[in-house]
This record gives structure tokens, C-alpha cells and sequence, in this order.
């Protein structure tokens, strides 16, 4: 989550409701896991409510029995595939992963189309990327392609010196230091680079758009069930889902209007890789191999 | 017969078994509990795993290479900087030192973010430069490359080297080394005769806080080398390993790798130190006369100047300008220059204020207890003759040898109730990491400055019947004050902008300055985190300014 729109939000949420003292811990989602992890292994666990990019990580607390399933009501215009059959999570907002070029380096017209192109000798050496070790969207954005490309396509990748390193913003800062001068990337970082001045456009790749459906969920240890579940609504309310439109995100919420300088919903989920719950649950249970193959072809 | 027992104990008993036995609960056991779960049977096939993988070799090789080039480059930088603002008549000692001194007070990977700035083999402003004026068709420095990493980390880590030099030289007796010159040697023969044999214990300490700093770095060697595919222990560990399933345990098996090998150094450390105890201070504490350097002068100064400015103020300056862009990849202009940002770290973001005073209360207090435990520990190391004592200190460097993120985790499943204490969530499962991490710094130190005690002070005390605390309090702390104040300021200054435990042991009201810089330039963007930085360097070297002021230049770095 955003630190600047969790204070922008933090404010609202108190005035909608003053009796609950609120503690917000915010951090990268693979930071929250790994804190989670630890306080699992300590079994101390201390979170009521969990917000994160991660998709996967749901399904593995769902399967360790930690959430409290709530179907909210304002949940009933998400389409039925962004949700858990059982309404142990849903998903709060879509962050998409796409390209990025720099254009004080390339003209719109020499930017590449596709992700497929990206393996081209035309771009050796030119494009950088998150680690899917280090940042949750880069590693949905690899399981995507790669379940798409098949890894023959990260073999290239690497026979063309694609640099994969760090989260989005990494790639923001190669890009905009001019040291790559393409990048795959979160749109909402882009859009909030670009409202900042900054010289980043996004490509949409005609083979698709990756889709980061994120969820909200309730901890079952949570003492305040029902606090929690107000929060909840509060969060799919269109309210709550201005602040996920404001941080440049996706409602999945189809009558919710679009991030400014975004391209709509429709648009993009046309273009999208399909997602789907068997294809989050085949990651699910290989993210370990997936991890393990890139880094074999990545970073050896 | 247990009563009789317990008087024959006295009061100094009572005083260091107690603090042996606190570091060893809050520094030892938490690292031993992991390593304990990484060989219990349904884990210890992880090592097989670790042992058989081709890589992982590698990257104990690059690891061990890494350590070696930069200590080699923190000797050569800190050593004879720490000799010439010392020894000699150069103007503005108390300025240089204090401008050598800045590195030791600012986070490696955000020095390492402005190399990355000046040095890339793209569009890197120094490389561009020389490009441009020496026309060269590629670019003259490869920053991605184990030699980069080692230049950053030697840039900042020969600050180990040159306080812990300066320290020692500080006291040692000058009247040693005029009597040498005296005698007739050079001033050269004096130096290796007398002067460096003496600040060996220093500089070995020294050498070993940097080599271990060094193993267990994560910053620098993945914004530098990770680039490149080239991969140290750290981030072999965080890529290979950690992650949510069950990652921990294997991460940790890993760690005791690492572990071992910080340990191997400092098993070696003290063999090589092992008979050569120098007595060096017997109450008398002088200056000396300073060596003039004559027509030395102005060459020395130039040099000064210039390695300053290459190593400090070019990143420094980096950093700077970085937070008044509008554009992080266009050069500072007129219509790139905005206060922008510094509207949005100190006035727009709620936790910037919070985040500094928090990491000043927890430094403080982390220093604080790190000196008083540490130097009644570095007194069972050096002054007793406890058959474990070299254990005791042997296991308060390990979390010091360990990666930061595996003293978080032991620490985590240590305190967080299952064991007893619970302190997870609160400011003092952060207090206990700084300070057992850093604890060996301020043991190391003392127990140095110890070793240059004779004992025949405090026996004089003793005879004239003062008690033992008497004679602590009264003749060992009066000497040891400017090294327990030095080692307070080591401790305080990488705690305050700790990162790697700290992200994974703040709570919801505990976030201090390291994770608010991290989390702005992970999840914000590059001049937000520049804005930030520049706040910590400003905040820092006033507080440092202001404490010379009122002590008179006495401490502060």
C-alpha cells in the first residue's frame, strides 16, 4: 500500500468512525508477509485486517484456516472471478503491470507494442524489470508471462540482457536516471510519476495487460469482528474505493470510473492475460518453482 | 552451606555475572534458539541442500572476496588519515576529523544510491563527463562489479578503521615514541617500531568490525553487484531463500553459515592478538608534540581536499541536488528545481517528525545500554580470569556477525511470549536488537582501551580499601570516559538510521527514520527518499556540531 494514501485515507476512515482507534502498519507487500511469517512462527500474530498486492498469500492463509470469511455488501458488482469462492477475501482494487518508456530516449512510435517484442536484439541491453523476488507484482507479472511465453521467454530475455532488479520503483528511478531507457512496471506508478513531471509513458502491450487483482481480508484471531467487517465495507464503498482510484489503481467495481490519465477498465481488462481463481491456485502452488526457474535463468 | 555461598559473592559478583547473563539472554539466546530449529530433524537437510548448490560456493567466494578488498581499502584510507589528522600539525584537525567522520553516520546504500548516480555505465554523470573531455567511446567505470560494491563500502566502512586508529593513538603514551626518536630511528622506524605495534589491538578490532560489516552488508551489494548476476552470502540468502513458505528456517541455516564465517575472523582475530598485551597508559595522559610537516603542508592539505571531496562530498552533494529535482534524470536547472518535495516530507507526511524522534529515543537508549553492559563485559574479557569469559564475548558477537534481518527474526520468536518475554510491537524489541547488535562495538572498544590499563591502578585502589564498584566507578571509568562516550556515539549513529532489523521490528507506532527512508524509496520515489536523507545528514551532523560545542570539542565524531 501507499504511504501517502494511507495518510490521505487514514483521516476519512477516522471521521466515518470516530469510536475505533485505528493502527495502520504500512509497508511493501512482501515486507508484511515476511513480518506475518514471523509472527506466525512466533504465533503471534497481530493484525486484524490484511491489505497487500500479494493475491497468492491469501490463498495460503485461507489454507492455514487464519482468515474470517465476509462477503460485503458492496461487493456484489465484482465480477465473480476477482473473488474467493468462500468470501474468505475479495479483491479491493487492480493494480495492472505494464510498460514503460522514457521519452526523452525513444519516440512513441519506436516504443515497442508488445511484451513478446521485448526478446527482439532491438532491445539487448534496453529494458529492466522488478525481481519477482523482491517485489509481489513482478512476481505475478513473471508467473503471468511465463505462463503464457513459456520460460523460453525469459531464456531470451536473458540472452538479451534484460536487467531484473529491485521493485517498481527501481525500475521508475533506471528509467528516469536514463540508465534503461524501457521498462515492465505498475501503470499507477507511472501515472504518479508522469503527474509529478516525469518523462515515463506507459505502453499497454497489445498480448496483454497483467492484472494484480490485490484483496482485503479479516484475520480470524481479530477481537473486533465486527469493527473490522465496518472497515471492510467502508473500503468497497465508493468512498473507500475513491482513495484506490486516487492512488492511480483499478476499481474492480465496473462503475467506478478510472484512474485520471488512464485508460478505462474495459479497455484494459480486454487486453488482460486472463485471470481466473484455478489460475491464482496453479500459481499458488508453484510460486516456489517459479521463483526457483527464474532465478535459474535470471541470475545465474 | 547456600547461604555461605551466596556471601562469599560480592557486590562485583553480583554485577558482571548479571550483565554476562543479560547479554546472553537478549544477544545470544534468540540466535541459538534459531540455530537450534535449523538442525532439528525436519530441517536439517536444508544444510545438505546449502552444501550441495554450486552457487551458494560462489557466493561465499565473492563474499570472501568482497571482505578482502574493502577491509584492504579501509587500511590504506583510514589508517594513514587517522596518523596524519592525529600525529601531525595539520590546520583544522578537529574540522578534518569531524569531516572524515560523516561516513560512519550515513547509511551505505544511500551512499550507494548516489554512486549508482555518478558511476552507472549508461548515463552515470561522471562517467558522461570523462566520456565528454577525454573522448572515450564507453564509459571509464564499471560501478555494477565487486570492485564498485568494494568502493562503496570502503568509502564508508574506513571510518571503522580511522576512529578506532584515532582512538588508540589518542592513548597512547607520545613520550614512547620520542623516546624512540630520541634513540635515533626515523620517524618512519618509529611508526612501525613503536606507534603501530601499539594501535595493533585497536586497528585489529578495527579490521574485524569491517570485515564482518562487510560479510554481512545487503544494501550495496544488491543495488551493485546483483546487477551484474555476481551474488555475496546476504543476497544469496535473500533471494534464494527467504519468502513466505517457511523461508525463515532455510534463510537461517544459511545465516549459520554466514554466522560461522564472521566467527571463523574473529576466532582468528584473537589468536593472532593472543600474546601480545601492550601496556601503554599508566595514568598520564598527553598530547605530545605534533610532527611538522613543514613543506609537507600544503601538499598533505591538497590531498586531503581531494580525497574528502571524491569520498564524501561528491555523494553527499549527490544526495542533495537529488532532492531539489523536479526530474530525478534531468540536471539541475532553473525549471527543474522545486521545493516540492520538502513540502511533502516535512509537512504532508505525518510521519517524518514522528519517525525522527523515535529513532533518537531508541538510539539513545540503545547506546546507552550497549556502553554500560559492554564495558563491564569488555571488563570480564580483559580483567578476569573466568575460565568462559571468552565465550561470553565470543557470543555477544555473533548477533554483530549475523545478517540484521535474522537477528530480527530470532528475535521476533524469542520475545514474542513464548518464551517468556514478550516485547513485540513495543519500542523495546528495537532497543534489544540495536543493541545487541552493536553491543561488540562498544565491548571491542573498551576492551582495547582496557588491554592499554595496567592493572596496577586499580590494585593501588584496591590496597587503599576502596571496593570494587569504588575503584570502577572512581579510577577505571574516569580513564575509559572519552572511549565509553566515542563508543556511545559508534552505537548511536548507525542505530539511528538502522534499516534492515528495524523494517522487520517496527510496529504500527514505532516506525523510525531507516524504515521511513526505505519505504520512500522502495514505494515513493528517489527525491522524496533524497529529501529525507539530506533531513538525516543535517539533523545529525547539528546534533554532532552542537555536542562539540558544549563538551568543548571533546566528543562528538
Amino acid at each position: 500500500m501507499y504511504k501517502d494514501m494511507i495518510e490521505m485515507m487514514k483521516e476519512d476512515v477516522q471521521k466515518n468512525f470516530p469510536d475505533m482507534k485505528i493502527q495502520w502498519f504500512q509497508s511493501g507487500s512482501e515486507k508484511v508477509a515476511a513480518k506475518i511469517s514471523a509472527e506466525l512462527e512466533a504465533n503471534n500474530l497481530q493484525a486484524d485486517v490484511l491489505m497487500t498486492s500479494d493475491p497468492f498469500f491469501y490463498i495460503d492463509l485461507k489454507n492455514k484456516g487464519l482468515l474470517l470469511p465476509y462477503e460485503s455488501p458492496h461487493t456484489k458488482n465484482i465480477p465473480i472471478y476477482l473473488k474467493d469462492a468462500d468470501n474468505y477475501f475479495s479483491t479491493q482494487r487492480v493494480p495492472v503491470v505494464v510498460m514503460a518508456y522514457n521519452r526523452t530516449l525513444l519516440k512513441p512510435d519506436d516504443a515497442p507494442k508488445t511484451f513478446k517484442e521485448l526478446t527482439d536484439g532491438k532491445w539487448k541491453g534496453k529494458v529492466v524489470m522488478a525481481s519477482p523476488l523482491e517485489s509481489g507484482t513482478a512476481f505475478t507479472a513473471v508467473a503471468t508471462l511465463s505462463t503464457k511465453y513459456g520460460w523460453d521467454f525469459f531464456k531470451k530475455l536473458r540472452e538479451n540482457q534484460t536487467l531484473s532488479t529491485g521493485g517498481n520503483s527501481a525500475v521508475r528511478q533506471k528509467l528516469e536516471s536514463k540508465e534503461y531507457p524501457v521498462g515492465i512496471m505498475l501503470l499507477e506508478n507511472i501515472l504518479q510519476a508522469q503527474s509529478q513531471g516525469s518523462p515515463l509513458e506507459p505502453i499497454y502491450p497489445e498480448d496483454g495487460v497483467i492484472l494484480v487483482p490485490s484483496p482485503v481480508a479479516i484475520f480470524k484471531r481479530t477481537r473486533f469482528p465486527e469493527e473490522a467487517k465496518q472497515l471492510i465495507d467502508y473500503l468497497f464503498s465508493e468512498t473507500g474505493q475513491r482513495w484506490m482510484i486516487k492512488a492511480n489503481m483499478y476499481s474492480p467495481n465496473p462503475m467506478i470510473p478510472p484512474p485520471d490519465n488512464a485508460k478505462t477498465f474495459n479497455f484494459v481488462l480486454k487486453k488482460a492475460f486472463p485471470w481466473n481463481p484455478e489460475f491464482a491456485q496453479t500459481v499458488f502452488k508453484d510460486h516456489q518453482t517459479i521463483k526457483d526457474t527464474f532465478a535459474k535463468i535470471m541470475f545465474e | 552451606m547456600l547461604r555461605s555461598c551466596l556471601n562469599r559473592l560480592k557486590t562485583e559478583h553480583w554485577i558482571l555475572g548479571g550483565s554476562a547473563l543479560l547479554l546472553l539472554y537478549f544477544a545470544a539466546f534468540p540466535l541459538l534458539l534459531l540455530i537450534f530449529k535449523s538442525i532439528s530433524p525436519e530441517h536439517i537437510q536444508n544444510y545438505a541442500l546449502i552444501v550441495s548448490k554450486k552457487s551458494n560456493w560462489i557466493s561465499l567466494l565473492n563474499t570472501l572476496s568482497l571482505c578482502i578488498t574493502t577491509t584492504a581499502l579501509t587500511i590504506i584510507i583510514g589508517l594513514p588519515l587517522a596518523w596524519l589528522l592525529y600525529k601531525t600539525d595539520i590546520p583544522q584537525k578537529n574540522l578534518w576529523k569531524s569531516l572524515f567522520s560523516i561516513p560512519y553516520i550515513i547509511p551505505p546504500y544511500v551512499g550507494a544510491i548516489a554512486w549508482l548516480k555518478l558511476l552507472n555505465p549508461t548515463s552515470g554523470s561522471l562517467n558522461l563527463f570523462f566520456m565528454k573531455y577525454l573522448h572515450l567511446n564507453s564509459a571509464p567505470f564499471q560501478i555494477y562489479s565487486l570492485g564498485g560494491a568494494a568502493m562503496v563500502l570502503g568509502f564508508f566502512f574506513y571510518s571503522f578503521i580511522f576512529l578506532a586508529c584515532y582512538n588508540a593513538l589518542q592513548k597512547m603514551d607520545p613520550s614512547l615514541e620520542e623516546a624512540a626518536l630520541m634513540c635515533g630511528s626515523n620517524r618512519w622506524q618509529a611508526f612501525k617500531d613503536i606507534t603501530l605495534p601499539l594501535i595493533l589491538p585497536a586497528l585489529m578490532s578495527g579490521i574485524i568490525l569491517v570485515f564482518i560489516a562487510t560479510a554481512t552488508a545487503f544494501g550495496v551489494p544488491a543495488l551493485l553487484m546483483m546487477p551484474q548476476r555476481l551474488f555475496v552470502l546476504t543476497t544469496r540468502i535473500y533471494t534464494d531463500v527467504l519468502n513466505y513458505s517457511g523461508g525463515i528456517l532455510k534463510a537461517s541455516s544459511l545465516s549459520v553459515i554466514l554466522m560461522i564465517f564472521g566467527l571463523t575472523g574473529l576466532w582468528a582475530s584473537s589468536l593472532f592478538l593472543k600474546n601480545k598485551r601492550f601496556t601503554t597508559l599508566s595514568g598520564k595522559y598527553a598530547r605530545g608534540e605534533p610532527l611538522s610537516l613543514q613543506k609537507w603542508k600544503w601538499p598533505c592539505i591538497i590531498f586531503l581536499i581531494g580525497v574528502w571531496g571524491i569520498m564524501v562530498f561528491l555523494p553527499l552533494i549527490t544526495i542533495v541536488i537529488s532532492s531539489f529535482l523536479k526530474i530525478y534524470g534531468e540536471p539541475l536547472s532553473f525549471s527543474n528545481f522545486s521545493f516540492q518535495k520538502y513540502r511533502y516530507v516535512l509537512f504532508e507526511l505525518a510521519t517524518t517528525q514522528k519517525s525522527f524522534l523515535n529513532s533518537f529515543l531508541f538510539a539513545t537508549l540503545a547506546s546507552l545500554i550497549s556502553v554500560i553492559l559492554g564495558a563491564l563485559v569488555a571488563y570480564v574479557k580483559v580483567k578476569t580470569h573466568i575460565k568462559s569469559r571468552h565465550w561470553i564475548t565470543f557470543l555477544a558477537t555473533l548477533p554483530y556477525a549475523t545478517p540484521g534481518t535474522v537477528v530480527a527474526i530470532g528475535l521476533i520468536i524469542a520475545f514474542s511470549g513464548s518464551h517468556g518475554l514478550n516485547l513485540y510491537n513495543t519500542f523495546w524489541i528495537l532497543i534489544v536488537a540495536y543493541s545487541v547488535k552493536y553491543i561488540s562495538f562498544a565491548i571491542q572498544n573498551t576492551a582495547a582501551a582496557l588491554e592499554q590499563i595496567d592493572s596496577t591502578l586499580e590494585e593501588s585502589g584496591r590496597m587503599c580499601g576502596a571496593s570494587w564498584l569504588k575503584v570502577f566507578a572512581t579510577i577505571l571509568v574516569p580513564i575509559l570516559k572519552p572511549t565509553l562516550i566515542a563508543s556511545f556515539f559508534l552505537i548511536f549513529m548507525p542505530t539511528f538510521c538502522e534499516l534492515t532489523m528495524s523494517i522487520l521490528l517496527v510496529g504500527p507506532k514505532t516506525e523510525t527514520v531507516g524504515t521511513l527512508l526505505f519505504n520512500l524509496q522502495s514505494y515513493d520515489d528517489p527525491q522524496s527518499a533524497a529529501v529525507l536523507a539530506t533531513l538525516i545528514i543535517c539533523v545529525i551532523l547539528t546534533a554532532n556540531f552542537m555536542v562539540k560545542k558544549i563538551t568543548r570539542g571533546a566528543y562528538g565524531v
